[in-house]
């Protein structure tokens, strides 16, 4: 077990595992967090966890782990992993079952005070417009042959089919379509799975919420990113559904044999791999794009959604009552990415593992008009609480691998907060403070209990002191649609 | 008890034992189905399923998945089950029921500490459930 001491502080906010601290380790850990922090995360294996990942055949310079961070299965959830072209592996649970989970970024420039009144209204077209809740399905019908051109094309699907615009397709972390993707590695299963899924919220921790700009840190960022002191915007919250789910399960049960035939150790059968340019990695790298893609989309088509519900409650009451895309940024996914490190260029399979890619300034991945500010970097916080705009920084392609935290990051077990709080209880509480709550699930919205999470503000100062992400706005929650 | 549920932070985890490998993979399905707070009514569907795997752990993982892709793309549960094992394999006779209801979502069953070993009562193990 790791403990307290064999954690080395280097600055305020960043802390080492050195390499050497078990005899497998190949590189460092690496920890952006506080004090507070660390003695959480130490309470469960969350560090065992990044260890076990040092542990990885090629993984570089070190693993790095965030302060929202929490016990996963595998890796553990908030934590980055690169692992080099030349003799590195590609790990299925290091991306986790739910591919591609992110978050999108809708801004609007509808002030607070002319939209309260029509919260209520708002709050039911939304759920209307944006199917949720287990076995939900979706509205659209689309076939099996535009379902199938969805996963392989992304957002340029969607564009092709007047579902996109040009802006939405820009300003989508990699325009929303990932090259490569194939369905000939894909399962039946997963496609019987993700065929009538695609464009619903679905469950868990995922959400669609209506927020107001609270607070401006860094008001020219801002204002390229069409974000405004108290005007609305709304935030998305999901992934690949059954269909990404399905995927990496196949993949998890398939590599089992893959470790032994390339005679891989792995600490945690979560963390089976294989190595990058093998057949095996292949197929799944092919399977996983399919299913980033799948998110993409779906993400895009809930985005319809809610933009037909503003139009429904805002069109023709409310000036500039349109929603235009801030950003859309995944939070678990594994791509191949250039990173200079130690001075020497590398092309590395970035493993995301609740974890936001955070390119700074004039990073060419980035579209044109934020080239100066550094990307978006979306961090939504525990229903209820506040979420955060920021933006990437140079110093995160240096420490980080572009990258920063994914949310607050749970302190509490799902079955604990459902022993301590009731989801009616919750629902009147948040109403109480101004909040509204649209949910299927009362046990699902105990889970998801404030008090289970971190101190999403605390996450962001140990971010930003850091430096691998800078504060742009504090949003604040005014409605909330849970699965 | 053949389960007991143990503190995850983001998951849900159980600790569950059998007397056999029969009965810890029915009790394993019994498990999950109760954390999808799934009900049942009308006509029973009998199917058949086979499944070949390195180990028992893979097989388990393999069976679940199977019963978590049955209830959510064709929405029926498997109440009742026979279980037969051969080395490396697995043949399954499901009783399978429409799902009328259901409460939580279980996004996929993790090899995370899962570990199979003979005990003095049968056979036990952790399994944890992504949610």
């Amino acid at each position: 077990m790791i403990s307290r001491d064999m954690i080395q502080q280097h600055s305020e906010y960043e802390w080492r595992i050195p390499a050497g601290t078990i005899a497998e380790m190949r590189v460092p850990v690496r920890i952006i967090g506080t004090q507070n922090i660390i003695k959480h995360a130490l309470e469960d294996v969350s560090f065992n966890q990044a260890v076990n990942v040092a542990c990885l055949p090629g993984v570089d310079e070190a693993v790095v782990v965030m302060p929202d961070v929490h016990q996963g299965y595998g890796f553990p959830i908030g934590a980055v992993a690169a692992m080099r072209r030349e003799d590195g592996v590609i790990s299925p649970g290091g991306i986790g079952y739910d591919i591609n989970c992110g978050v999108r970024l809708l801004a609007s420039q509808i002030l607070r005070k002319q939209a309260e009144e029509k919260l209520e209204a708002l709050a039911v077209a939304l759920d209307k417009t944006s199917p949720s809740g287990v076995g939900s399905t979706s509205h659209l019908n689309l076939g099996r042959k535009d379902f199938e051109r969805a996963c392989e094309e992304g957002i340029r699907w969607a564009r092709a089919k007047g579902l996109a615009t040009e802006t939405d397709m820009r300003r989508t972390e990699g325009s929303g379509s990932l090259a490569g993707a194939s369905l000939n590695a894909v399962s039946k299963r997963a496609l019987e799975r993700g065929e009538h899924q695609m464009g619903t919220l679905g469950a868990g921790n995922h959400f669609l919420e209506v927020d107001y700009v609270e607070e401006v840190f860094s008001e020219s960022t801002a204002n390229v990113f069409g974000l405004f002191k108290d005007c609305l915007v709304v935030q998305i919250h999901c992934g690949s559904r059954g269909f990404g789910h399905q995927i990496c399960t196949d993949y998890v049960l398939d590599f089992q044999s893959a470790v032994r035939k390339y005679n891989i150790k792995v600490l945690d059968r979560e963390l089976v791999c294989a190595p990058l340019k093998t057949p095996e990695a292949d197929a799944y790298l092919a399977a996983m794009r399919a299913a980033a893609n799948f998110a993409f989309v779906n993400r895009q088509l809930l985005a319809n959604g809610c933009r037909d519900a503003f139009e429904q409650v805002f069109a023709g009451s409310t000036r500039n009552w349109h929603l235009q895309l801030v950003y859309d940024v995944a939070h678990n996914i594994g791509k191949m990415e250039e990173h200079s490190v130690g001075g020497r260029e590398k092309t590395l399979c970035v493993h995301r593992k609740g974890a936001t890619r955070a390119f700074g300034p004039l990073h060419p991945d980035l579209p044109d008009e934020y080239a100066s500010t550094g990307q978006p970097v979306l961090i939504p916080g525990s229903m209820g609480t506040a979420s955060w705009v920021l933006a990437g920084t140079e110093k995160s392609m240096q420490i980080s691998f572009g990258s920063a935290c994914h949310g607050a990051g749970r302190l509490k077990s799902r079955s604990q907060a459902k022993r301590e709080v009731r989801g009616e209880t919750l629902i009147r509480d948040l109403a109480r403070r101004g909040i509204i709550v649209r949910a299927g699930s009362m046990s699902g919205v105990a889970e998801e209990d404030p008090a289970a999470y971190k101190d999403v503000d605390e996450v962001i100062e140990a971010v930003c002191g850091a430096g691998i992400a800078r504060k742009v706005a504090r949003l604040k929650p005014l409605a909330v649609i849970k699965g | 008890m053949p389960s007991i549920e143990i503190e995850h932070p983001s998951d849900r985890a159980f600790h569950i034992s059998g007397k056999s490998l029969e009965e810890l993979f029915r009790e394993a399905a019994r498990v999950m189905y109760s954390l999808m707070g799934r009900q049942v009514a009308g006509t029973a569907i009998h199917r058949r399923i086979s499944l070949e795997a390195a180990d028992n752990e893979s097989l388990l993982v393999m069976y679940l998945s199977e019963l978590l892709s049955i209830a959510e793309v064709e929405n029926l549960a498997a109440l009742e089950s026979s279980l037969h094992f051969e080395e490396n394999s697995l043949q399954a006779e499901l009783t399978l029921f429409p799902i009328t209801h259901k409460v939580d979502y279980i996004k996929a069953v993790t090899f995370s500490e899962l570990n199979i070993l003979n005990s003095e009562k049968g056979v036990e193990t952790n399994l944890i459930f992504d949610t």
